[in-house]
């Protein structure tokens, strides 16, 4: 049942219109990173990142909130709900990361690195949970 | 005898509103019988929904008793009213409740998904519920373009695939023309009697009334049959 849905959760996410703008983020940022091959540019993009990534979710707002809305419906437990509002967002990420990684491998900026993804994670676990919240009410 | 599927019991609601406490739902008394349609029509504003929806335990009441197939909706948690709407209850929103961007078929899958059904039974499932709505041949196409007719009826199959004892319709007719509005209560009323499901329909146009083995009035949160 949990595997099931979260590869519904990650279909929804991959095949979403705001999986597009992460793509061309990634590739802008990735040819701007090369280019300007100093640490600020790489903390602002790390920073732009974060707009990115709201951006491609609210671009997805409306599937989102319906596909959390049919999930509280049909009666998917709270935590199932979470683990799938997780996939969904982590797989937003996942691109960006794979850029920075392939970039990083080259700079060691390890430290920026962990902050950023831990501060990623925090960012969509609670978002995921204002969001099952929200829409719970 | 007519078998009970849901009780309501000296339901209160009340909802704060700038600072002030009003109540919503006042004491409500209802009962719910085995392959009925219970029709409550009021005007916008009336609490229709938040009854609805207290008895999909969506929400919950602040004093009284909702008990459904014999489970007090009070006492249960948030997971154990999850799995009432898992197996027991099903809600249709006014919006209907269904994913745009999937498919029918994928629509109608996930409370399928959710019970634990495996693939070939979903599959079969699916299919028989599409061929019994009409729906045969739509099956791979997105939610997006059908038209409100064709949502209502698939946001029906969603809530009727896991054949449950009570359904909820909140304003099923609402964003449909009067001949669509016929073919979705026409439908309701075939469910009501191939199924014995209790089908409770809350709407805001009276001629909903007709379809309906008993109607209520809802008017400023009180509730009363109408003979």
């Amino acid at each position: 049942m949990y595997r099931e849905l979260v590869l519904q959760s990650a279909k929804l996410s991959i095949t979403g219109k705001g999986m597009i703008y992460i793509i061309l983020f990634v590739a802008s940022s990735t040819i701007y990173l090369f280019m300007f091959d100093i640490q600020l540019v790489f903390v602002n993009m790390m920073l732009l990142s974060f707009v990115a990534v709201l951006t491609s979710i609210l671009s997805d707002k409306k599937t989102l909130v319906q596909y959390i809305l049919v999930l509280i419906l049909s009666g998917a437990r709270k935590k199932l709900i979470l683990i799938c509002i997780r996939v969904y967002l982590i797989l937003r990420l996942l691109p960006i990361i794979i850029a920075y990684v392939m970039y990083l491998l080259r700079f060691s900026l390890y430290i920026i690195m962990t902050v950023t993804l831990i501060a990623y994670v925090v960012y969509m676990f609670s978002l995921s949970y204002v969001l099952y919240k929200v829409l719970r009410r | 005898m007519k078998r009970i599927v849901a009780i309501v019991r000296n339901l209160w609601k009340y909802y704060t509103m700038c600072g002030r406490t009003v109540p919503v739902l006042k004491n409500v008394n209802l009962y719910i019988y085995r392959g009925e349609i219970l029709c409550i029509h009021g005007p916008s504003g009336a609490g229709k929904t938040t009854l609805l929806k207290i008895l999909a335990g969506l929400e919950r009441p602040d004093q009284g008793e909702v008990i459904v197939e014999g489970y007090n909706l009070m006492l249960l948690d948030e997971d154990g009213l999850a799995a009432l709407r898992a197996n027991v209850i099903s809600y249709i929103p006014q919006d209907y409740g269904l994913i745009e961007d999937l498919t029918v078929y994928d629509n109608i899958e996930i409370p399928l998904m959710i019970i634990g059904l495996d693939e070939e039974e979903r599959k079969s499932r699916i299919y028989s519920i599409l061929e019994y709505m009409g729906l045969i041949g739509k099956e791979n196409i997105k939610v997006k373009v059908l038209s409100g007719g064709e949502k209502q009826r698939v946001a029906i199959a969603r809530a009727l695939a896991v054949t449950p004892s009570l359904l909820l319709a909140d304003e099923p007719t609402a964003n449909l023309d009067w001949e669509n509005a016929k073919k979705v209560l026409e439908l309701i009323t075939k469910i009501s009697k191939d199924f014995e499901t209790a089908i409770v329909i809350v709407s805001h146009d009276p001629r909903v009334l007709e379809y309906a083995h008993r109607k209520y009035v809802l008017y400023d949160g009180i509730i009363s049959e109408v003979k």
